[in-house]
């Protein structure tokens, strides 16, 4: 079954297949934020999401921001995202 | 962990929604979906009480709303009887047992010493409670019944009794095993100049050699007697005496110089063997000398040494009045061996005495001297 993640991977060079798979994060123009990975999501405001990840937490900051979809390990972020920081 | 917060637990369909239009007006913490159809969150405690409403206005069953953080555990804890009633109890076992005293530590001795401190001090602590000890009479009765502390401090460190030590550095004139100051000769006091230990005697009095003239101890304020070593300058007029006997006639007999040995080896009185030279002195007087030659008391043999000396007799007649002066002077002469150059000579005279054929000079000489030795 195809799987884009998958085959984006396999296109890297240099660095293990198996490191890359802790969680992935897809910005879509700044509009819709794509998250597989997440490990719970700890602030949810309309200009502000926090999410934990495997070693990590994820703050992204926008404007309008609405959870469009939101299971176990994705979610879906819908609204203007102005920046994804990764701590 | 610090801030009040509510714990909310939602049931429902399409909670995104209604997450959403809460996250506009309410930041929401620590979101996660436990089912596809529940899902848990936090806020913070203030928007709490609207938060039921505007949850079931979107839907959402509630099913859980409960707040922690620092206030409610407060809260919480006095609502917990057995738990209040187990911190007081702790409390005041703490409280009880920190008023008694559970080991003594002593510092700065030999070990000898703070074991000996750390077994009186035991010994006389009439209780455990720390309200009953005082330090004060603690730190008196140690130094009082301890020669080697010279200072102490008492004090208590959380259950303990710290005794800290200061040895005494005895001085060199302190101690003990000292003997008193006794005179050296017979004599009248005339000046006393005590250094240290307790005066026996005082100006006037006519000592005999061997009489206590200093005491080697002290006694202070407190009645405590302290060992010292008697030092005092005591001066006294002493009366040297020497004495001369003259014989206007007399015999008198000495070693020309000339002598003859004769050796024996001897075995338990039998002689083994004897070397005896000629002995042609017309007048002579011998000496024996015996000595062990072996040390087997098997055989105990002996060397016996027979000297025999010449001498010679002379009749010598002297007239007193021709030697007179000579006399006197050799009396002097024997009453100043007793003395020191130091001493100061304060009088001097002699006494003549006669009777069958000799004469008798008795040569007293008054010195100042001191007899404190």
């Amino acid at each position: 079954m195809f799987n884009f993640f998958n085959e984006i991977k396999n296109k890297a060079s240099g660095i293990d297949y198996n490191l890359l798979n802790e969680y992935n994060i897809i910005n879509l123009s700044g509009k819709l934020l794509y998250v597989e990975g997440h490990q719970g999501v700890t602030i949810i405001n309309s200009d502000m999401v926090a999410f934990k990840i495997k070693k990590g937490r994820v703050v992204v900051e926008g404007k309008e921001l609405v959870l469009s979809e939101l299971t176990s390990n994705t979610l879906l972020l819908q609204g203007v995202i102005i920046k994804v920081e990764i701590f | 962990m610090l801030k009040n917060r509510t714990k909310i637990k939602v049931k429902g369909l399409n909670q995104e929604r209604a997450i959403n239009n809460l996250s506009k007006t309410i930041r929401i913490y620590n979101f996660s979906r436990k089912e596809h159809n529940i899902s848990e969150f936090e806020v913070d405690y203030n928007n709490s009480k609207h938060i039921k409403k505007m949850l079931e206005g979107q839907g959402l069953e509630v099913v859980s709303l409960k707040s922690r953080g620092p206030a409610f555990f407060i809260r919480d804890f006095f609502k917990r009887g057995g738990l209040i009633a187990g911190v007081i109890f702790v409390l005041i076992f703490y409280i009880l047992q920190y008023s008694f005293i559970l080991k003594i530590e002593v510092w700065g001795g030999e070990a000898s010493q703070c074991n000996l401190v750390k077994n009186f001090i035991e010994d006389n602590l009439d209780s455990k409670l720390k309200h009953n000890i005082s330090t004060e009479e603690l730190e008196i009765l140690v130094r009082n019944n301890f020669d080697f502390v010279s200072s102490v401090s008492v004090a208590f460190v959380g259950q303990s009794i710290v005794v800290n030590l200061n040895p005494s550095l005895l001085p060199d004139e302190m101690g003990t095993g000292f003997s008193p100051l006794v005179s050296e000769y017979d004599g009248m006091i005339t000046e006393i100049n005590l250094i240290q230990g307790t005066l026996n005697c005082s100006v006037g009095d006519i000592v005999q050699k061997g009489d206590v003239l200093v005491y080697p101890y002290v006694t202070d304020s407190s009645g405590k007697v302290y060992e010292v070593e008697p030092k005092a300058d005591i001066t006294a007029q002493v009366w040297l005496s020497g004495q001369e006997i003259h014989y206007d006639y007399r015999i008198l007999t000495y070693r020309t110089g000339k002598s003859k040995v004769q050796s024996q080896v001897l075995l338990g009185g039998l002689v083994i063997y004897s070397k005896t030279p000629d002995i042609l002195f017309e007048d002579y007087e011998c000496e024996v000398y015996t000595k062990q030659l072996t040390k087997n008391l098997l055989l105990p043999f002996k060397l016996k040494k027979t000297i025999y000396y010449e001498i010679e007799t002379e009749e010598i007649i002297e007239p007193f009045e021709e030697v007179k002066e000579e006399i006197i002077s050799k009396a002097r002469q024997k009453a100043l061996i007793f003395s020191d150059k130091n001493d100061i000579i304060i009088d001097e005279k002699y006494t003549l005495s006669e009777g069958g054929g000799c004469h008798i000079v008795d040569y007293v000489v008054t010195v100042s001297k001191n007899i404190g030795g």
